[in-house]
């Protein structure tokens, strides 16, 4: 008889860190304006009235905390939340708050997709994106190489910004294309090294134009879908990066699959 | 010798409607066998093709020739390295030739070799003729080799002193043929440039040879225990399961060869957690 009972190994599954970057600017704050004469149309899942941060704070506890995950998906993916307004912070897990990221343990910043219980954010302030985006960028190197070192098998990490602005400065001046182009730099030339994916998320009032300076290949303008959607859409895109596909590519896979989706959702209301 | 296979389509691949891209033959020669397991490149439209071209042109190529057990190491060295050459010709020429026939390669007989890039694999073979094993590999396919010593003789002679039964020598497995280092180059495929060049081939001489199995990438998670599982440093890489693989062994000498315990594990919820294509293809002795 055998002394080993045929079962799986421990311990070498593969990783993908997921950076969220959300806006919790004051904008957030603020109801959807509601045109005169009629009521303001909200996407499903955003109650008319209700500002943007608290339908995405819901949208985030009921994702983490529902069966919205795969097997696949709990086992592989690690979560790291930063949030941007004035300030640029992160999710120490440790803790349960947001944290500037020099006062943060990177060991505690990602989280099992699965144990990430969400904080509740509020909305205030500027919009310092590109400050957020270098912050994620390091973040997304340091926690790439640690699991590197650990001998782990490990995903590129995948950014996703999700923004219902335009980027501003440390005065709350709008930011032109010029300001952009140095972090817009370093996002290109990381994703052709094969370190990152970044992919920008503008929901209602965000800068398209502005997103695609930064972003040029990577900007999806989801202003009809709720924040769970969208989180849905974000976690599925993760799963499908397989490591011989470009940056190029897989920001047309993510639009692709967008597409598909939007196509699938008004065929669904066509025959309701 | 029992030869059992299976190849499960990945769950990732489920979720985006493509198909199994891996492929695995085994070929059975009586005293000899010939495995191949092949790993279609995802990004390819016709890798799974690719996959099948060439796990079909390994156990063709590499049944020719296969030295006789009581042969010199260097003459297995020998065979396999140059095994390994024609196995990236075999199936170039076959990918080309398939292309040409289905409108892949527009150029004539006697015009360059159309681009066999869109039927991308990688391959591993091994060719167990106890107590000799061949491999020959392109990519990042993995292998590794079963033993199982003799009964040791002081269980032994503790089993004769308190009447209970002799306990045989736990059987062992060995990673011969790692797979890729996680974060390292991509994989080589057969249809890259200098494929022929990149081919890794080795033989294996093991006295107390009990199995060898080879797998695709995808499966590196369901088989390979990280070091700490040891406790062993990260350095140390990763550590072939004796859980997965001796287990394995036993199950399929229980029960005759039959692969439907593999094929149940590929396909349950712990082989979920990765999204590629799984296949493992084994040769166990089975004691004659």
């Amino acid at each position: 008889m055998s002394l080993y009972e045929f079962g799986p190994a421990e311990g070498y599954h593969e990783r993908q860190p997921v950076l969220l970057l959300l806006d919790t600017s004051a904008s957030m704050g603020r109801p959807a304006e509601q045109p005169p004469g009629r009521p303001a149309e909200q996407p499903p899942g955003r109650p008319a009235g209700q500002p943007p941060i608290d339908a995405l704070n819901d949208a985030l506890v009921r994702w983490f905390d529902g069966e919205r995950t795969t097997p696949r998906l709990r086992a592989r993916v690690e979560v790291c939340l930063v949030a941007f307004d004035s300030r640029v912070r992160v999710f120490d897990h440790g803790r349960n708050e947001l944290v500037p990221v020099e006062e943060a343990a990177s060991d505690r910043l990602f989280v099992p997709v699965d144990g990430m219980r969400p904080p509740r954010l509020e909305a205030s302030g500027l919009t310092r994106l590109t400050d957020a985006v270098e912050t994620a960028l390091e973040l997304a190197r340091s926690r790439y190489r640690t699991l590197q070192e650990q001998h782990v098998p490990v995903r590129r990490p995948f950014l996703w910004v999700l923004t219902d602005g335009a980027p501003s400065d440390a005065h709350g001046n709008p930011m032109d294309p010029a300001a952009l182009a140095g972090t817009a730099r370093r996002v290109r030339l990381g994703e052709e090294r094969g370190e990152f994916v970044l992919q920008a998320v503008g929901v209602r009032g965000a800068d398209l134009e502005l997103l695609q300076v930064l972003a040029p290949k990577a900007v999806l303008m989801l202003e009809d879908l709720s924040f769970g959607q969208i989180l849905d859409l974000l976690f599925q895109s993760s799963d499908r990066i397989t490591p011989d596909r470009t940056a190029d590519d897989i920001h047309r896979d993510v639009r692709q699959y967008n597409e598909k989706r939007e196509r699938m959702r008004r065929l669904e209301e066509k025959h309701r | 010798m029992i030869v059992a296979g299976a190849a499960v389509q990945g769950t990732g691949h489920l979720a985006a409607g493509r198909g199994c891209q891996d492929a695995f033959k085994a070929a059975d020669l009586g005293d000899a066998v010939v495995l191949a397991v092949a790993d279609g490149a995802g990004s390819r439209e016709r890798s799974a093709l690719g996959a099948h071209i060439a796990v079909d042109a390994a156990c063709r190529v590499l049944a020719e020739g296969i030295p006789d057990a009581r042969d010199a190491p260097e003459t297995w060295t020998r065979w396999a390295a140059a095994g390994g050459a024609r196995l990236v010709a075999e199936y170039l020429g076959a990918a080309a030739a398939v292309l040409r026939a289905t409108g892949g390669g527009q150029p004539p007989s006697d015009g360059p070799a159309p681009d066999a890039g869109a039927l991308a694999a990688t391959v591993a073979a091994a060719v167990v003729r106890p107590p000799w094993v061949a491999f020959v590999s392109v990519g990042d396919c993995f292998g590794t080799v079963l033993t199982q010593g003799a009964a040791r003789p002081g269980p032994a002679m503790e089993a004769a002193r308190t009447g209970l039964a002799p306990e045989t020598a736990a059987e062992r497995c060995h990673l011969v043929l790692p797979p890729a280092v996680p974060g390292g180059p991509g994989p080589v495929f057969l249809s890259s440039p200098g494929a022929a060049l990149r081919v890794r081939s080795f033989v294996v001489w093991e006295p107390e040879l009990s199995g060898v199995v080879l797998a695709t990438d995808g499966c590196t998670a369901l088989s390979l225990d990280h070091p700490a599982a040891h406790g062993l440093p990260p350095e140390a890489g990763p550590v072939p399961s004796e859980r997965f693989f001796c287990g394995l062994a036993a199950t399929l000498r229980a029960n005759g060869g039959d692969a439907e315990p593999l094929r149940a594990l590929l396909s349950g919820p712990e082989a979920a957690r990765t999204g590629d294509d799984l296949t493992v293809l084994c040769a166990v002795l089975d004691g004659r």
